[in-house]
């Protein structure tokens, strides 16, 4: 048994990122965001833009860098399924690990903002440093049993990524499941009212602020074009205004037409290659300015 | 701690060795200890309760044993059963009493009655180690087992972690002797446990959880409204579900006891090959369907008074053991679907039992009908109210077709018919265990079978165990 376990973590470790891209891609997503510095090797200030699949599909990397270069060097690290809090603790580690970079983006809509949630195993393995399990549990409200698998999900390697694991197998195996996918996804509870949304948005938003700060860093929230209504985006970028805290909305709620998403989620390449191209001009003028 | 956790598997390796170690008494001392650490796991003030109730009926056990005044021992007798099902009311059935009265005033026309705030928490576990407290008291009144002379015997036959959580429920006759003698190692018998926790997770990681994604987006309305296709769909992946996850829960707890040396009693067996609903009752969740008969339908006259007396009494059983499931009405119908299909049976063939078909077209015959039938209930015990279960057989009548229709049927069908080959081998062999009579070669290959299994195909999430909450 013992055996088992250990060869199915040495698999983890090295067979899997070699035959599976997408991993590969964090990997050295990873690697690159804890290697920043202030200022990149061709003297402009490093970014460092993290969040979840709004973020991945939703912006075009090369196109975004080449609108803000010379003046940003950006690096990106998205991970599907993630939102405020695997970003609060994944920053902290990213910071502990030694990454410096001048600016750090958040990538969030305020659906994920305002959530308790963290993404069990990835999260865990990936984003969480073991130190701050305690907290973890506290602000995700999780049972003894979901913090001892955070706990152990945080050694292994298999154990953080099974899921991952698990998804591709039966992906690979069964290429049909794709199309179940849509339909096996939690539905989205109604978001509460504006205020409500505010009240919580805004101390989360100073939280990664100064944490950011601390670490020699200017922070902002990027939120994306979503299909949620009545998102509160606005409100939000105003209360964090007053506050000295940048958020970027670079289109308001539908403003970008139904036919530019994918899935009634996340943007498709058409709808990523016009919010990439709004994004470049907001970030140089926003950040510039400030 | 939930059954398919690292922290269990972790838990129980520790456990079996530390118990392994010691001498006998200790043995006891430690597995309380470990019982009562993992029940605590949840929430330590669940603890309390227990070990009040243990305290209690260990008390009351002695003075029913010590007194020869019939008055006296019926005292007590009355007093322990008021006292447990007074818990387990409190505890279990507090709210659902609160709202029935001010929806019933609602109706009345009573408007803005003020409905408590206060809402209880259930501690897991409490309707089986309730009933397990019940079945002793009244087997020492009926002076069918000896009151346990230790408190540290009688408190690990109830809190014994195996059993503690979901069951099965344990009989005194057969858990506490066990426990008031010295266990011995016997490596055949570890090993036939260590195939019934793999076997227990291949059901619960692998086939509950994956027909849980199918049958939680379909009445989700994730699949759109209902229709017949979803509808069925949808009963199709929870009777599986339901079944993957209790009896996976069983296996997991019967191997674990298995490993410290103790025997559980099997509580399922293959219930989806019954013929008859009588058979059904026999194969599903066997340790409570007997501590119904044995400690309520035959105490009320069974079928010894006449044939109204008895259609009531099964009806009556069947309603309160709906109810035992979940303080909602759609349990009590569930219950009464199970009690009338009985109660028609017991109409057609009397007080004899209806014989298995001889022709094989039969019995498949009779097991689809079977099926189906415990489908139709099945959705009373998933729709939280009687207007959503009712929408979904209403649909039944309503045909629509999408493409992700046969994909959803697919993954499901590759999940169930695991589970049925596996239930087929337990079924031909009439084993406990799964392979039991195959060479040792062949069992091993199994277990590692059900490890790669569990390892490549287990559900993402560890989801809490259905009847956890029971």
């Amino acid at each position: 048994m013992l055996a088992y376990v250990c060869s199915l973590e040495i698999v983890t470790r090295m067979a899997f990122p070699r035959i599976n891209h997408v991993w590969r891609t964090l990997q050295a997503d990873q690697l690159t965001a804890v290697s920043l510095r202030p200022s990149a090797p061709s003297k402009s200030a490093t970014m460092l833009m993290v969040g979840n699949s709004y973020l991945e599909v939703g912006v075009n990397r090369d196109n975004l860098q080449h609108e803000i270069t010379p003046t940003f060097s950006i690096a990106y690290l998205p991970i599907s399924g993630t939102s405020y809090l695997d970003w609060y603790f994944g920053l902290r580690r990213l910071f502990a690990e030694g990454s410096r970079p001048a600016i750090v983006g958040v990538c969030l809509s305020t659906r994920d903002l305002i959530s308790d949630a963290t993404y069990g195993g990835p999260f865990a393995h990936t984003l969480m440093l073991r130190s701050d399990l305690l907290q973890v549990r506290k602000e995700s409200h999780l049972d003894n049993t979901m913090t001892s698998d955070y706990f152990f999900d945080s050694l292994s390697s298999w154990m953080g990524h099974r899921a991952e694991i698990h998804n591709w197998l039966l992906r690979k195996s069964a290429p049909k499941v794709d199309d179940l996918v849509p339909y096996l996804r939690p539905q989205k509870q109604p978001l509460p009212p504006s205020d409500v949304i505010v009240a919580k948005a805004l101390p989360r938003l100073r939280i990664l602020n100064e944490l950011a700060q601390q670490h020699g860093a200017r922070f902002f929230l990027l939120i994306p074009p979503t299909m949620d209504v009545q998102d509160a985006s606005k409100e939000i970028q105003h209360a964090a205004a007053k506050e000295g805290i940048l958020v970027l909305l670079p289109f308001q709620h539908a403003e970008l037409p139904e036919s530019a998403f994918l899935d009634g989620a996340h943007l498709n390449p058409q709808g990523a290659a016009l919010f990439t191209e709004k994004l470049g001009p907001t970030l140089l003028q926003s950040l510039y300015q400030n | 701690m939930l059954f398919d956790s690292t922290a269990y598997i972790l838990f129980l390796i520790l456990a079996t060795l530390a118990y392994w170690c010691l001498p006998f008494r200790k043995q006891n001392y430690m597995l309380l200890a470990a019982s009562y650490f993992f029940y605590g796991w949840w929430d330590w003030r669940f603890l309390i309760l227990m070990a009040v109730s243990t305290v209690v009926d260990y008390l009351v056990a002695h003075k029913i044993a010590a007194s020869s005044d019939e008055r006296t021992r019926r005292f007590w007798l009355l007093f322990s059963l008021i006292l447990n099902f007074s818990f387990l009311g409190v505890f279990k059935y507090f709210n659902f009493f609160v709202d029935s009265m001010a929806h019933l005033a609602g109706l009345l026309g009573m408007k803005q009655i003020p409905v408590s705030v206060w809402r209880i928490l259930l501690p897991p576990g409490i309707s089986f180690y309730t009933f397990q407290e019940v079945a002793y008291i009244v087997d020492v009144y009926h002076r069918k087992v000896e009151p346990a002379k230790s408190l540290v015997d009688y408190a690990l036959f109830i809190s014994l972690f195996p059993h503690l959580i979901a069951g099965p429920i344990q009989r005194p006759s057969h858990l506490l002797p066990q426990v008031q003698k010295e266990r011995v190692w016997d490596p055949a018998k570890a090993f036939d446990g260590l195939i019934l926790i793999l076997e227990g997770l291949f059901r619960k990681v692998v086939i509950a959880d994956n027909c849980a994604l199918i049958a939680n987006a379909i009445f989700s309305g994730s699949f759109g409204g209902p229709n017949a296709m979803t509808v069925s769909l949808g009963t199709y992946a929870f009777a599986w579900q339901i079944y993957g996850d209790f009896s996976g829960y069983s296996s997991i707890a019967r191997g674990s006891a298995q490993l410290l040396g103790f025997h559980f009693m099997v509580n399922f067996r293959q219930p989806y090959l019954a013929e008859s609903l009588q058979d059904f009752w026999r194969r599903w969740h066997i340790s409570l369907s007997t501590w119904l008969r044995d400690y309520l339908y035959i105490p009320l006259g069974g079928n010894r008074l006449g044939k109204v007396r008895t259609y009531i009494n099964l009806m009556l059983t069947m309603l309160l053991g709906g109810l035992w499931h979940g303080a909602n009405w759609t349990f009590v119908v569930w219950g009464g679907i199970h009690g009338a299909g009985l109660a028609v049976e017991r109409l057609f063939t009397g007080k004899h039992e209806i014989a298995p078909s001889s022709s094989l077209l039969g019995r498949w015959g009779r097991r689809i009908v079977i099926f189906h039938l415990v489908c139709l209930a099945w959705i009373f015990f998933r729709i939280p109210s009687f207007g959503g279960a009712w929408e979904q057989i209403a649909a039944l009548a309503s045909w629509q077709w999408n493409p992700a229709y046969l994909t959803a049927l697919v993954f499901l069908a590759c999940y169930v018919f695991a589970l049925f080959l596996l239930d087929l081998q337990l079924e031909s062999s009439k084993g406990e265990h799964v392979f039991a009579s195959y060479p040792y070669s062949l069992r091993v290959a199994t277990g590692i079978a059900f490890c790669v299994l569990i390892t490549l195909f287990g559900a993402n999430q560890e989801s809490a165990f259905i009847y956890f909450r029971f």
